[in-house]
């Protein structure tokens, strides 16, 4: 006989916590599946959806997540082809263009019922003594403060920047699939507390290893590049990109629900009086005025190419400006001074309306391939260093914040911002 | 030991109710807030749903915690929840602690969430659930003081402590009245003593959940219990205090202590769907510029409403 229990905690919505690698489908329209819950901790989860095709470097962060799954778990991957880990194997397979939400459904129930056995530890090596700390509990003492002794960093002692009192630094890496930051991006930091003392950006793994992909709601500015394309299209697209971005920004904000809607008036296609209904609720929330002279990139240093955080930062550099398909519709950059955190969302915001501007306007007028596309995804590798400088000197919130602000395209083609920048 | 019984099973029972109430207000405002299809079913369901996956996970560890604390600081945080209530009058002298210096003693359990919050910041010994702790005590010191003053503040007009004579006091005029910037105060100061959003930076995003990060099983539920329970009890004081507690036309009081405490409840679940969090750094300087002033101001101007 099954556990009353156990039978109500299987028609609940999967916790799943989400790894996102190359795959072409809309990985995130599954956080709108009623059938399940995407956590942003893996201890909070019973499955573990791998969606698309992982990078060699991110195979044993990806296993380490999977064993931080409590038990009773599942792995769903998500993908075509044979699973990119042995430890997949096992796990219940949705091709690319199948339905992930059911099978994470249905690996969740049979967990949860003991229908199929929870899933063991990966097993993976990770190369550590035993924890060897003076005290009751081996939280501390002497001799556990610099180098890595017991094979994990242990903090070493510095002066902290803000009033030169010394304590203890900590040096971590945090990624590369911490829920807070783009998937698959990795960062190096020294915390000072809550303080991030200094920083450094790890190239995003799928360009160097060269599992690129596109997600379909940036498919028509892949296409623009080659094909004729509506106009009207491209500035869907471009409004949807911009809403998955407010979307994780909120989130970070803690609106999950609001972060819930943006993601599917993104996703889904809408009215423009629903976009303007939940643009006022975003504005009302506070959540574009946070962040007001944080991580402030200036225009020097923005330069061009860079899209929305250019113009952001006050450099009227839009390759809409010089395509003939928008000239009629009277198109001119939006920018904004600051090049701070504040701007780089009011920017979204500012372009989402204009946007929907346009697409008005717009009718049924089709862009001929040629003129460099204004392409919304900012690659990693566009603004590395500038960004990490940016970050010293944040407490750990405002950082993450900021991080989230430049909205990095893991996975997007090189060629993705090449043509932009046009003087 | 019989009243003994019957209060705890009271207490119990009101924390309880509670808690569901809580629960099935946010996944209401929730699923309102993200035009989330499911009806009525699915918002009473939900929560209930949710609770279960989260009990019949096991419960993770990490490497060397502090097993102990970390186990306690679950059930510290559902006593101070439980004690919060106790001091709750539903009608004239009728609470299950009715003592002389109730909003003392509510005050000191709300001061003391930040050792069970800190506590699973701490145990676990891990860095996130670590800075976790630490905000909660940045947002708690910050925050004490101003909620204290507007406390005190309403119990001037009783020239009592106890919460019932706060309520009896009342009659004719709430506080929120004769004490205009107490009820604002405290609602700022509350749900930042309870770690809730808008002033969730313990349990942050920007941390994976922070001192929620590593728990998981039947420790996160009671965990979570407990801070919808820390939320019910502020909010039962809240209305005990500043909105008359069980005044009101028609209905018996008991009736409108709950339909009060509801409304609290509602206000602070429908902030948490709707106001991006504060960051704490300027919740710090607030507290001490905005919140501590407006306190103190309070405590003057009941002091000379009563001259």
């Amino acid at each position: 006989m099954t556990n009353p229990l156990r039978h109500l905690a299987a028609g609940a919505p999967a916790p799943t916590y989400l790894l996102r690698g190359a795959l072409d489908a809309d990985a995130d329209a599954v956080r709108l599946d009623p059938r399940l819950r995407v956590v942003d901790s893996p201890r909070h989860a019973t499955v573990l959806l791998v969606a698309g095709r992982l990078p060699d470097p991110l195979l044993t962060p990806a296993a380490l997540t999977h064993d931080a799954l409590p038990h009773p778990r599942a792995s769903v991957w998500w993908g075509d082809g044979d699973p990119p880990a042995r430890w997949l194997r096992e796990a219940v397979r949705v091709p690319a263009d199948g339905d992930p939400a059911a099978a994470v459904c249905d690996a969740h129930a049979q967990a949860v019922l003991g229908r199929r056995p929870s899933e063991p530890a990966v097993g993976t090596v990770v190369d550590r003594a035993a924890w060897d700390g003076v005290g009751p509990y081996g939280h501390g003492g002497s001799g556990m403060t610099g180098g890595t002794p017991y094979g994990r960093s242990l903090p070493d002692r510095d002066d902290d920047p803000r009033d030169g009192l010394t304590l203890d630094v900590l040096r971590v890496t945090v990624g590369p699939f911490f829920s807070a930051l783009p998937p698959g991006l990795s960062i190096d930091v020294r915390l000072y507390g809550d303080l991030v003392g200094a920083c450094e950006l790890h190239e995003d793994p799928f360009a160097t290893s060269g599992l690129s992909f596109v997600a379909p709601h940036a498919e028509p500015f892949e296409r623009a590049r080659t094909e004729r394309v509506a106009v009207a299209n491209l500035e869907q697209a471009r409004i949807s990109h911009h809403l998955r971005a407010l979307a994780r920004t909120l989130r970070l904000h803690g609106l999950h629900a609001l972060s819930d809607r943006a993601l599917r008036v993104a996703v889904a296609p809408t009215s423009s009086r629903s976009v303007e209904r939940l643009l006022r609720l975003v504005a009302a929330s506070g959540a574009p005025r946070a962040g007001a002279g944080t991580a402030v990139l200036t225009a020097e240093a923005a330069g061009l190419g860079l899209g929305v955080v250019a113009r952001a930062s006050g450099v009227a550099d839009d390759a809409r400006e010089h395509d003939p398909a928008y000239a009629p519709l009277g198109f001119e950059p939006v920018t904004q001074r600051r090049g701070d955190v504040r701007a780089r969302t009011q920017q979204r915001v500012a372009e989402i309306r204009q946007s929907l501007r346009l697409c008005q306007a717009a009718g049924d007028a089709v862009r001929e391939p040629g003129p460099p596309v204004e392409d919304p995804r900012l690659p990693v590798d566009a603004l590395r260093e500038p960004v990490a400088e940016t970050l010293a000197g944040l407490e750990w919130g405002d950082a993450v914040l900021a991080l989230d602000s430049f909205d990095f395209a893991v996975g997007t083609p090189r060629a993705a911002r090449a043509p932009a920048g046009v003087p | 030991m019989t009243a003994l019984l019957f209060a705890g099973v009271a207490v119990g029972a009101a924390l309880s109710a509670g808690v569901l109430t809580a629960a099935v207000f946010d996944a209401a405002v929730g699923a309102t807030v993200a035009r989330t299809a499911g009806g009525p079913r699915g918002v009473l369901l939900t929560p209930l749903r949710r609770a279960a996956v989260v009990a019949v996970q096991r419960r993770t560890t990490t490497e060397r915690p502090d097993a102990r604390a970390w186990a306690l600081a679950p059930a510290l945080l559902l006593g101070l929840a439980a004690v919060m209530l106790t001091v709750v009058p539903v009608a004239p002298g009728v609470a299950v602690a009715d003592v002389p210096h109730g909003v003392v003693l509510f005050g000191a359990a709300a001061a003391t969430v930040l050792i069970p919050v800190f506590l699973q910041g701490w145990s676990p010994n891990s860095a996130f659930p670590l800075l976790g702790g630490y905000r909660m005590f940045a947002q708690g010191l910050s925050s004490m003081i101003p909620f204290a003053l507007v406390l005190i503040a309403a119990a001037l007009p009783a020239e009592s402590l106890a919460i019932g004579d706060i309520v009896a006091s009342q009659q004719g005029l709430w506080n929120v009245v004769r004490t205009p910037l107490g009820l604002p105060v405290y609602l700022a100061t509350a749900p930042a003593l309870a770690f809730w959003q808008p002033f969730s930076g313990p349990a942050g995003s920007d941390l994976a959940g922070g001192v929620e990060l590593e728990a998981s099983g039947p420790h996160l539920l009671a965990w979570r219990c407990a801070q919808y329970g820390v939320l019910v009890g502020m909010s039962a004081v809240g209305a005990a205090v500043f909105l008359g507690g069980w005044a009101g036309p028609a209905l018996p009081g008991p009736v409108w202590v709950v339909l009060k405490t509801l409304f609290l409840v509602f206000v602070l679940v429908v902030a948490r769907h709707l106001v991006a969090r504060v960051r704490m750094e300027r919740f710090v300087v607030g507290a001490w510029v905005v919140l501590l002033p407006a306190a103190l101001a309070d405590v003057f101007i009941t002091g000379w409403w009563l001259l």
